[in-house]
């Protein structure tokens, strides 16, 4: 079990280390859709990013690119609630 | 810079931009992609991935033809390279790394019957073998092999260029950068006791010091004048400098049968009972070299304190006590890399002791009461003038030449490939001399670079070797610049820049110049002047 909290800080240093201008960004923006201002590199950078904390914490083997792009739109937030089911689950 | 690649460079762009690195343009590697590339690119950079692994994918990949795949498969990068290398851009080229997948991953410690790592080392080597001798030129040692954890990126990115190789590769291209600043050395004076042959000969006699190969110490010593040897082959002059008896010491260094040094080696000694640093200037002021650019081997831990002490800037290598240790770290000192070699560089001593011969000429002309000229016109010398292009096939030597010259070098102005190739793709006008004699060669001995500004001529580089000041060769290499600036009608301003090493540039413009002005009326007076020196000019621009 990963807590909600622990997801989110994941993500938000995945997105400090890969988005030059990162302070634009919080868990409430677009991350993928119309809607989005990231380069789907850096979409699919930041996804390979949060898969590789979540192995440092022991959670192998999770490919989140595919359900990921199984959405056509999602927030910051919406990524986080499916990180928390796809290893809760 | 530009990138060349057959993949996904984007986290290489990445990185490089935050290291401070401009990146122009990403270039698709395919046939004749060198058009995309603007003319005046300074840096290239081509990063391979695809070309090969692709070819290791297939089913029927046969290992044996390994001549035809590299004609096939690689005629786009030749092309590229054969192209864009005449275009005068440094190129950088990471060599191909071994894949994580097709490489001899059961047995790592031979290679495999059909060995994919011994593929990729022969396209690597058959590169270098191919382009190695172009100055512009620079294979990097890249990423070596490739580890699995790049799985990830390398089927999400189609890349096998993330963070970790991407990083790796920069810092290679930011050291040889850095490497290219490192002021090169000229001189090595070594001392001869426990230095290049173990024992003291005066207590010892000849009999009894060792440098042969047939004992471990003798071995050690043995290496050490190899060592010393290829470094006089690289460039370097190598003098001696020790106290002892001088006919002792001299049949030891030339008649010992174990030692490898003949006279012919060796520019310049001082043996004698006087302070090194005294030997040391008299070496450097016989040589016109300066101390800043000797470097001083001695194994006494005095001598190397007094020499300090007294040659302000010289660089000193002291001989370890581990005297296992000496001949690595004589091989990787950094006091005696030399960068890329040129073919001046392998005669340097020859010249020097040519320049002896006319010396002694000199002195023999001066006894008689002879005049310069009559000395000048004895030596029957001939300068080639010729311009620089981006193609000069002797731009490593000019560079070299920029970055050697202190004494008679208008600006001080340090060169690299990069800046150099700036200069001549910017169509300014630049000319090299090569001056010969018969005594022999001094090869390329200067170079002249100006711009013209609509109005003016305006020299703003000028150097000369210092082994052949004072026989005209200062003046005859204006003559292209006078006739430009006559075809022109245009004065010629010098734009000279005090570096306080430079005397002998100032004088010499301070004399034909005013203010470093020359009008128009006074070029065509020296044109004529100079056309009647008695040395013969070669005009090839």
């Amino acid at each position: 079990m990963l807590k909600k909290s622990d997801i989110n800080s994941i993500l938000i240093q995945s997105i400090n280390e890969v988005l030059e201008n990162s302070e634009q960004f919080n868990l409430e923006s677009c991350f993928i859709g119309e809607d989005s201002i990231i380069e789907s590199i850096d979409i699919v950078q930041i996804i390979s990013l949060v898969e590789d904390k979540l192995e440092e914490k022991g959670f192998e083997g999770f490919d989140l690119l595919e359900k990921t792009f199984e959405n056509n739109n999602l927030k910051f937030s919406d990524f986080s609630d499916l990180i928390e089911k796809e290893i809760n689950n | 810079m530009i990138i060349i690649s057959d993949s996904n460079t984007y986290l290489f762009e990445k990185i490089a931009k935050k290291s401070g690195i401009e990146i122009n343009q990403v270039v698709s590697l395919a046939p004749e992609c060198e058009k995309n590339i603007p003319k005046n690119c300074k840096e290239i950079i081509i990063l391979l991935s695809e070309l090969i692994y692709k070819k290791f994918k297939l089913k029927n990949f046969e290992f044996d033809n390994f001549d035809n795949f590299f004609e096939n498969e690689f005629k786009t990068i030749n092309d590229l390279l054969s192209n864009l290398l005449r275009n005068g851009s440094v190129i950088y080229f990471p060599i191909i790394p071994k894949h994580f997948i097709y490489s001899d991953k059961y047995f790592s410690f031979f290679y495999e019957k059909h060995s994919y790592d011994n593929y990729l080392e022969n396209i690597n080597q058959k590169l270098y073998e191919k382009y190695n001798h172009f100055s512009n030129i620079i294979f990097l040692k890249g990423i070596v092999k490739l580890s699995p954890d790049i799985s990830k990126i390398y089927y999400r990115f189609s890349s096998i260029y993330d963070e970790k190789n991407s990083i790796k590769i920069i810092s290679q291209y930011l050291a040889y950068k850095e490497s290219l600043k490192i002021k090169k050395k000229k001189l090595i004076i070594f001392d001869l006791d426990n230095t290049i042959w173990k024992g003291i000969i005066g207590d010892d006699s000849i009999n009894g010091v060792r440098m042969d190969l047939s004992d471990p110490i003798g071995a050690v010593f043995n290496n050490v004048q190899n060592i010393l040897l290829k470094y006089k082959e690289n460039g370097f002059l190598l003098a001696v400098c020790s106290k002892n008896d001088q006919e002792l010491a001299l049949k030891c260094l030339f008649d010992h049968p174990a030692s490898l040094f003949s006279r012919d080696d060796i520019v310049s000694y001082r043996v004698n009972w006087n302070a090194k640093s005294q030997n040391i200037k008299e070496i450097c002021k016989e040589l016109n070299i300066s101390v800043l650019d000797t470097v001083f081997v001695d194994d006494s831990d005095y001598e190397c304190d007094e020499v300090r002490e007294n040659c302000e800037g010289i660089s000193i290598f002291k001989v370890p006590k581990n005297i296992y240790n000496y001949p690595f770290e004589l091989s990787n000192n950094s006091f005696f890399y030399l960068g890329s070699l040129n073919k001046e560089d392998k005669r340097r001593t020859d010249m020097y002791k040519d320049n002896q011969k006319r010396k002694d000429i000199y002195n023999e002309v001066i006894k008689e009461k002879g005049t310069k000229e009559k000395w000048i016109k004895s030596l029957e010398i001939k300068l080639s003038i010729n311009k620089i292009t981006p193609n000069s096939s002797n731009k490593d030597r000019i560079i070299q030449l920029f970055n050697r010259t202190n004494q008679f070098n208008l600006t001080g102005n340090k060169f690299n490939t990069l800046l150099l190739n700036e200069k001549l793709i910017e169509d300014n006008l630049y000319f090299y001399g090569s001056v010969s004699d018969r005594i022999g060669s001094e090869g390329l001995i200067s170079v002249i670079g100006c711009k013209y500004d609509g109005k003016n001529l305006l020299v703003e580089n000028y150097i000369l070797s210092c082994r052949v000041f004072g026989r005209y060769i200062e003046e005859l290499m204006l003559l292209p610049i006078f006739d430009y600036a006559i075809s022109k009608k245009s004065d010629i301003y010098f734009e000279f820049v005090d570096t306080g090493r430079n005397k002998v540039s100032k004088e010499f413009i301070s004399k034909l110049t005013n203010n470093n002005h020359l009008s128009l009326k006074n070029i065509v007076k020296l044109q004529t002047k100079f056309s009647k020196l008695p040395v013969e000019v070669i005009n090839n621009y």
